[in-house]
């Protein structure tokens, strides 16, 4: 209940600020210009001078603009979002793909699944050897640490002039973002596991690598899952600075393109699409993890 | 476990096939000419569309890329081609990414301009005032261009260095008095600026900037006659969006690529002034004087040493082969 | 009950035959120290200590006394700093299946259902599969659990979850068990049920126990001996044999109750130089229970 109107609240405020004439509404969007020379039909206008020059017109008996408040154009309405969104979900059949919300959303998806991927692949063992044997740990991780700050971004050109112009060094730049956080986090929550399990199974008869198989890694799966969960929000905050990098395309080739011409109804319509695909997947991988670890009863 | 596998093999496949183009540029492969969103570069799209690069006998692969991004790419060397102003041809060049401007594209004709605050009417009304644009860009090379034709010192206005995407609302801010920007920035900072007024533009100064088609010299001496069928393509673009009958239709495969309504691309068209063959051959003369692509370029070559874009001035006839343009 | 003397002599001659046997465990001048700022601090010193096969040993001693670092460092869960340990005659270097451990904290694998846990260390022995579940099948029915083999250790309540412990310490079929404090947080209804359950496996097969406890009167009602250790340096004070044959016994039989006044003996002299050593200077507000008899 608390959940649905943690969302019900934001839509209300964005809504009264969008529909109520006298909450913020900083601007007149000019309806007719009147006599004065600068204005003109669909241009906005701060109040005060929109004011001055109503208040010139009137005394010097010309016919004084006319507008209704309006916000700034880097504000749309809800109904303005949701008509770009059915834009976006029936696109007229001549656009070019690029424009199609859907095949740029898709195209970003792939980015984000190989890059996760790859990066999970070799992150998430090297993670759990690091934080099983402190030697592993105390051979890769200081210079982990050092990596994780050095700007992912930054690697832009370089990763075009090894990997070429199309999707090879967006990912790239998505797993240089991911990778080395991941390395970390997973070896702190391996570092977790309950001491006296690994005690309980050497004194069973686990040594090493089958320690960490048969101890380590179940154990830590529930946390592991969750550490993913949140990895891979990660990667889609690096998604935006990877697709800047070679051929334009994907969810931010939409964005930027579109904010470029000032349709930013078609951006918040792109930002919420991707704000709902990144929730649901998020949902339906927590609920897949209860499902996975029913023992972990904490796992959400 | 098995299917994990089969993920991994999967994945591994995936990763060469990304990495494949990458490798070097063969003779039979296709140009690689990387194009951004101008409307000068975005009209090789009516070209692009109708096949006329198959019709002239030369297989050219157009990449859209963010302007920067093209730079970076052809930097790199992935690609073999990049439309680019011939300023940052030289900036290029300085840093080692030398290539060849072997053809024109347009000169920015008013799409480029210094827009001043409802209040300020010509650019001897900024003395003393603050500026804000990108500095060492276009706008820069633009303002600084204005203020020597009305008499004034770089010293007399003081830049500061905002993103050209953030001009808008930088122009409104009470401490900034005018700011560089091109469209279709410029436009919405006009529209949100009531009194705002372009105080100079590209049109003021014709052939201040030059866009042009920076190749590869290694490219441009292995391949120059599939170079010059590209030339003859542009002369049959430029002929059709000039042409009233098909402006229209040429209009509608740019906005399309742009993403914006065709009405709303008319207005950006207007500010491009596109350089047919015959044109571009006149640019191509060695002269002094904006009228000339050499004289422009020095010019800009001047600027961009003083801005500190670069240290050493650049020898700006390296630069320029006027083989097949200026035929 | 029968004749006091007769149970006297019974445990006498249970004594004897076991000081005959060969000892499984010996224990030769044990240290362990641990670094305790810039200097170390002894916890264990000069611990000598035999225990025969099939031998049940309690270790008492106040807190702090290193009974915990004594059975871990046996286990080989840690490391000595002097000393040796022989299981069988030949030393010990870390953890070994000769040597299993059943924990104060249950430390089931919550991953595992219960034949999982049993199983687990069956497989680390790499026994195939199946036979690695019959056998823990059977552990289970030896403490009772056999119906419980596919639930997950949180549908088992503490006493349960405490038995497929030692059925998965028992399946690896070690020489020694060593329990550390295992029924201490078990209520005490529940401690008393799982005290008859041990005894009754212990009896049933040939396994050697060396029993942590801080509780005197389980220490008596389940061991042949009861080592004493002395806190800050852990030494041995006493090894002490129990009056009574294994089994049911009674704590209120004369024998015991002088057992039981004898150890707590041991250990009240132990606590009052602990707290006469942690409090040098006696302050003055303490004086007056002392005064009043009350402490």
């Amino acid at each position: 209940m608390l959940g649905v109107l943690s969302f019900i609240l934001p839509l209300t405020l964005w809504s009264a600020i969008s529909y109520a004439p006298f909450l913020w509404h900083p601007l007149v969007e000019i309806t007719d210009p009147g006599d004065v020379s600068y204005f003109s039909a669909g241009m906005r206008a701060p109040a005060d001078a929109f004011a001055e020059e109503v208040e010139a017109m009137t005394a010097a008996g010309q016919a004084p603009p006319r507008g209704v408040p309006a916000n700034p154009v880097y504000l749309p309405a809800p109904h303005e979002v949701a008509i770009a969104l059915w834009h976006a979900a029936t696109p007229a059949a001549d656009a070019r793909e690029e424009f199609r919300l859907s095949s740029s959303l898709w195209h970003s998806i792939q980015i984000i699944f190989w890059a996760f991927l790859i990066s999970s692949a070799v992150g998430v063992p090297l993670g759990i050897l690091c934080g099983s044997f402190s030697a592993v740990g105390r051979l890769t991780e200081p210079f982990i640490e050092f990596f994780r700050y050095l700007p992912a971004p930054a690697f832009g050109a370089l990763a075009v002039a090894v990997l070429g112009i199309y999707d090879a060094p967006k990912i790239a730049i998505v797993v240089i973002g991911t990778f080395f956080q991941q390395v970390l986090i997973i070896a702190t929550t391996t570092r977790r596991v309950e001491y006296a399990l690994l005690e309980a199974a050497q004194t069973l008869g686990a040594r090493n690598l089958k320690l960490v198989r048969r101890v380590v890694v179940p154990a830590i799966l529930p946390d592991l899952y969750n550490d993913q969960r949140i990895l891979l929000g990660w990667a889609w905050t690096y998604l935006i600075v990877a697709e800047l990098v070679g051929t334009s395309s994907g969810i931010t080739f939409f964005i930027t393109q579109q904010a470029r011409y000032q349709h930013f109804e078609n951006v918040y319509a792109a930002i919420l699409v991707l704000g709902i695909v990144g929730f649901g997947s998020d949902l339906l991988l927590a609920w897949l993890g209860r499902w996975l670890f029913p023992w972990k009863r904490t796992s959400a | 476990m098995r299917s994990f596998r089969k993920f991994i093999g999967a994945a591994a496949l995936a990763l060469a096939a990304f990495a494949a183009p990458a490798s070097s540029t063969l003779a039979a492969e296709p140009l690689k000419v990387g194009y951004s969103d101008w409307p000068g570069w975005v009209a090789w799209q009516v070209a692009i569309d109708k096949g006329w690069f198959k019709e002239a006998g030369v297989d050219v692969q157009f990449e859209w890329f963010d302007y920067s991004a093209s730079m970076e790419a052809f930097g790199a060397g992935k690609i073999d081609a990049v439309t680019v102003t011939n300023g940052d041809t030289l900036v290029m060049g300085s840093s080692g990414s030398k290539g060849v401007m072997v053809m024109l594209t347009d000169y920015s004709n008013g799409n480029d301009m210094i827009i001043g605050k409802s209040g300020v009417k010509k650019l001897a009304d900024l003395k003393g005032k603050k500026i804000g644009l990108e500095s060492g860009l276009v706008e820069h090379l633009l303002l600084l261009n204005g203020l020597k034709k009305a008499n004034m010192k770089d010293t007399d206005v003081e830049i500061v260095n905002v993103k050209t995407n953030d001009t808008p609302q930088v122009l409104g801010d009470a401490a900034i008095s005018a700011v560089g920007a091109w469209q279709p920035v410029a436009g919405q900072a006009m529209k949100g600026s009531p009194g705002a007024r372009p105080l100079y533009t590209s049109a003021d100064q014709p052939g201040l900037i030059y866009d042009v088609v920076t190749v590869s010299p290694t490219s441009f001496a292995s391949r120059k006659d599939d170079w010059a069928k590209m030339l003859k393509v542009w002369d049959r673009v430029v002929a059709y969006i000039d042409d009233p009958k098909t402006q229209p239709d040429a209009v509608k495969i740019m906005a399309a690529r742009s993403g914006v309504p065709p009405e709303e691309y008319v207005r950006y068209l207007k500010g491009t002034k596109l350089l047919s063959a015959v044109e571009g051959a006149k640019v191509f003369k060695d002269a002094e004087g904006f009228g000339s692509l050499y004289g422009s370029s020095r010019y800009a070559d001047d600027f961009n040493v003083k801005a500190g874009v670069y240290k050493d001035a650049q020898d700006v006839k390296a630069y320029i082969d006027p083989s097949i343009a200026a035929k | 009950m029968s004749d006091p003397s007769a149970i006297e002599h019974q445990v006498a001659a249970r004594l004897d035959r076991l000081n005959a046997r060969e000892a499984i465990l010996d224990v030769r001048g044990l240290v362990k120290t641990v670094p305790h700022g810039t200097s170390e601090r002894t916890i264990l010193n000069n611990v000598h200590l035999k225990v025969r096969r099939r031998e049940f040993l309690c270790v008492v001693g106040p807190s702090g006394c290193g009974k915990s670092t004594l059975i871990r460092t046996i286990a080989g869960l840690e490391e000595a700093q002097g000393g040796d340990i022989l299981v069988d005659g030949k030393p010990v270097h870390g953890p070994g299946p000769d040597r299993a451990m059943v924990f104060q904290g249950y430390t089931l694998f919550p991953w595992l259902t219960v034949l999982g846990n049993v199983m687990f260390g069956l497989q680390m022995a790499n026994k195939p599969k199946d036979e690695a579940a019959r056998e823990a099948r059977q552990w289970l029915d030896l403490v009772g659990l056999e119906p419980y083999a596919d639930a997950y250790p949180h549908h088992l309540s503490g006493g349960m979850k405490q038995r497929v412990a030692i059925a998965r310490a028992l399946a690896i079929q070690p020489r020694i068990l060593l329990m550390d404090e295992p029924f201490s947080a078990l209520d005490a209804r529940t401690r008393a049920r799982m005290q008859a359950y041990l005894i009754d496996i212990w009896r049933k097969i040939d396994v050697t126990i060396v029993f942590i406890t801080h509780d005197l009167d389980e220490a008596l009602l389940l061991a042949d001996r009861v080592l004493v250790l002395k806190t800050n340096p852990g030494e041995v004070v006493e090894l002490m044999d129990v009056p009574a044959l294994p089994g049911a016994r009674d704590l209120d039989s004369p024998a015991l109750k002088a057992a039981l006044i004898r150890l707590e003996g041991f250990i009240h002299a132990q606590e009052q130089a602990q707290a006469a050593e942690d409090e040098p200077v006696t302050p003055i507000v303490r004086l007056a229970p002392i005064k009043d008899g009350i402490d």
